[in-house]
């Protein structure tokens, strides 16, 4: 076999191979836009522009007064353009709302009595209507075993037994079980006392309202805060096994 | 052969690296987060009864993990201070086209955006009313996440407020009062002026606070301005008014930013009548406060107290 040959085998080779990677990269891409829709509804993804949000112009300027007298929020028969428009350039109700989870599992380990598990994640937000925001969350319902959802893991009511889905309590106490939660941050609702302070999530099931957990009435930009879930049995109570549950936190702007 | 050995190698080592490549496209699911963003926070939709209208969310995923997201519409009141919602489970509106306030799960890829369009049809002759609504979108990874313990899987929901007012009257006449100015009319001369005032929308669709507050002292002379925060007050609620600041942003200084702040006024010493004025769209009010050294009285009349106290037992004592 020559020595000419060798180059000329391996370059056919690397392109063979580069054909084949590429055609498995084109194969496994995201499908083009694509559409859903009824009478009522819309949806559809794929590259298109975004038709609110900021809008640049070179005639902006502050303006001297704010709006005129006893004039609402909505103008013409349609989508209001008032916020972005008409003297309230600078009022941000139709900007983005953005809003992070760190992670969509809490693993509370192996439960055993005469112990607290606990595991957090933080929450990150971004509003800059001056409308604020506020967190509500919920939990599907309680923390079950996993092989028999008619056996649960209750609520916490914490060390005094006063705490609920609305009012945190003190909970330290390694003989007294559970399952709740704590937030800790600037905009943490104040019952929140202490990292110690845990509330119940408030149960779907059990037809439960959910509660706020954390808001503010002003623009915020990414402002963190930490929710520590905590899981205990009481002794000898509680049958062995893997405990489940799924819990939900909602974002909504202020307006 | 030694050629040949060459190039089984680097057939090899191409191979090898490729298949790494293609690996971690198709890795095990991880317990990473989500990021969801939403266009517009809110919006403000008028509507004739007898047409339709429409409007669009732009939803995007900047997580690193596919994500199921479920759209969902709510209605919500206000909480009679700020202009935070507070949701229900369901809506009571009554035209969604179709009627429908579910809607299928959406698929996004990472990175990718969506968009959903609502549409409503108020049929002629439906009365003016105004519907404050949320849109819930409930996103959760596309495939289960495998917990090996006690574990809780976690959901989140981002939302998009729609305030959509039906109503045959071009400009719905404004009805707008004060009903609190939320202060002491007797303030602390070592203390400040605070105000949370409160105002009434009692027409059926929402307003912005436009106006401003003054205070004055026993002369009349203006001592301080406050504009109001244009906040949007919904139909037969009320809110707590505020003041602003224009700020310049670091990021981008050719665009202030108003910043609401509460209205106080702080002086090293308040002393006499002051008259607080406030106007808020068409209505005017005025209420008088009065400052006086009360921590100095209370402390006089505590220490006055006390040695009388004092004098008047040990009397008793003594005889």
């Amino acid at each position: 076999m020559s020595s000419h040959t060798l180059p000329i085998r391996m370059i056919f080779a690397g392109i063979f191979v580069a054909a084949l990677w590429i055609s498995y990269q084109v194969s496994i891409s995201p499908a083009q836009a694509e559409r859903l829709e009824s009478n009522s509804y819309v949806i559809q993804f794929g590259n298109f522009n975004v038709t609110a949000g900021e809008k640049e112009s070179s005639s902006y300027k502050v303006t001297d007064t704010v709006g005129q007298t006893g004039a609402g929020p909505y103008g013409q028969y349609g989508v209001s353009s008032y916020f972005i428009g008409g003297g309230f350039q600078y009022i941000y109700q139709i900007d983005d709302f953005s809003f992070s989870i760190s992670k969509l599992l809490i693993n509370l380990g192996e439960l055993s009595p005469g112990a607290h598990n606990s595991d957090n994640l933080t929450m990150t937000i971004t509003t800059r209507g001056a409308g604020g925001y506020v967190i509500y969350a919920y939990e599907s319902a309680p923390l079950s075993l996993e092989s028999d959802a008619g056996i649960a893991i209750p609520d916490t009511i914490c060390d005094s037994g006063s705490c609920s889905e609305s009012a945190a309590g003190l909970w330290q106490d390694v003989n007294v079980g559970g399952f709740g939660f704590n937030v800790n941050g600037p905009d943490a609702e104040s019952d929140f006392l202490t990292t110690d302070h845990f509330r119940q999530f408030a149960d779907r099931a059990g037809a439960e309202t959910m509660q706020p957990i954390a808001s503010s009435v002003d623009i915020v930009k990414d402002q963190i805060a930490t929710v520590t879930y905590k899981a205990g049995v009481a002794a000898g109570s509680q049958a062995a096994g893997n405990y489940q549950t799924s819990t939900s936190f909602v974002a909504v702007p202020g307006y | 052969m030694k050629s040949r050995t060459i190039t089984n190698v680097c057939l090899f080592v191409i191979f090898a690296t490729l298949s790494l490549l293609m690996a971690n496209k198709v890795g095990a699911q991880s317990n990473t987060g989500m990021t969801i963003t939403v266009t517009p926070a809110t919006a403000y939709l008028k509507i004739l009864p007898g047409n339709r209208e429409t409007h669009t969310i732009t939803i995007v995923s900047q997580s690193s993990q596919v994500l199921e997201i479920t759209p969902k519409v709510v209605d919500f009141r206000p909480d009679g201070r700020t202009g935070q919602p507070i949701l229900s489970d369901t809506t009571n509106f009554p035209y969604l086209v179709d009627g429908t306030s579910h809607f299928p799960p959406i698929i996004l890829q990472p990175k990718e955006r969506a968009q959903l369009t609502l549409a409503f049809n108020p049929p002629a002759g439906s009365p003016d009313k105004e519907y404050p609504m949320t849109v819930i979108f409930t996103a959760r990874p596309a495939s289960a996440v495998d917990a090996m313990n006690s574990a809780s899987e976690i959901s989140g929901a981002v939302a998009s407020n729609i305030i959509v007012l039906v109503s045959k009257e071009q400009e719905p006449p404004p009805q707008v009062s004060i009903k609190d100015f939320g202060t002491f009319r007797l303030v602390d001369s070592f203390g400040l002026i605070s105000l949370k005032p409160i105002a009434e929308n009692e027409s059926f669709a929402a307003i912005v606070a436009s106006g401003s507050a003054s205070i004055k002292n026993w002369q009349g002379k203006p001592l301080a301005e406050f504009p109001l925060y244009p906040d949007s007050i919904l139909g037969l609620s009320t809110r707590e008014l505020r003041s602003f600041i224009i700020e310049n942003t670091p990021e981008n200084e050719s665009e202030p930013l108003l910043v609401p702040k509460p209205f106080q006024f702080d002086k090293p010493f308040l002393f006499g009548i002051y008259r607080i004025g406030l106007v808020l769209n068409t209505e005017e009010a005025e209420i008088t406060l009065v400052a006086l050294p009360f921590s100095i009285i209370v402390a006089i009349l505590v220490g006055a107290g006390s040695y009388g106290a004092y004098t008047l037992v040990t009397k008793r004592l003594r005889s």
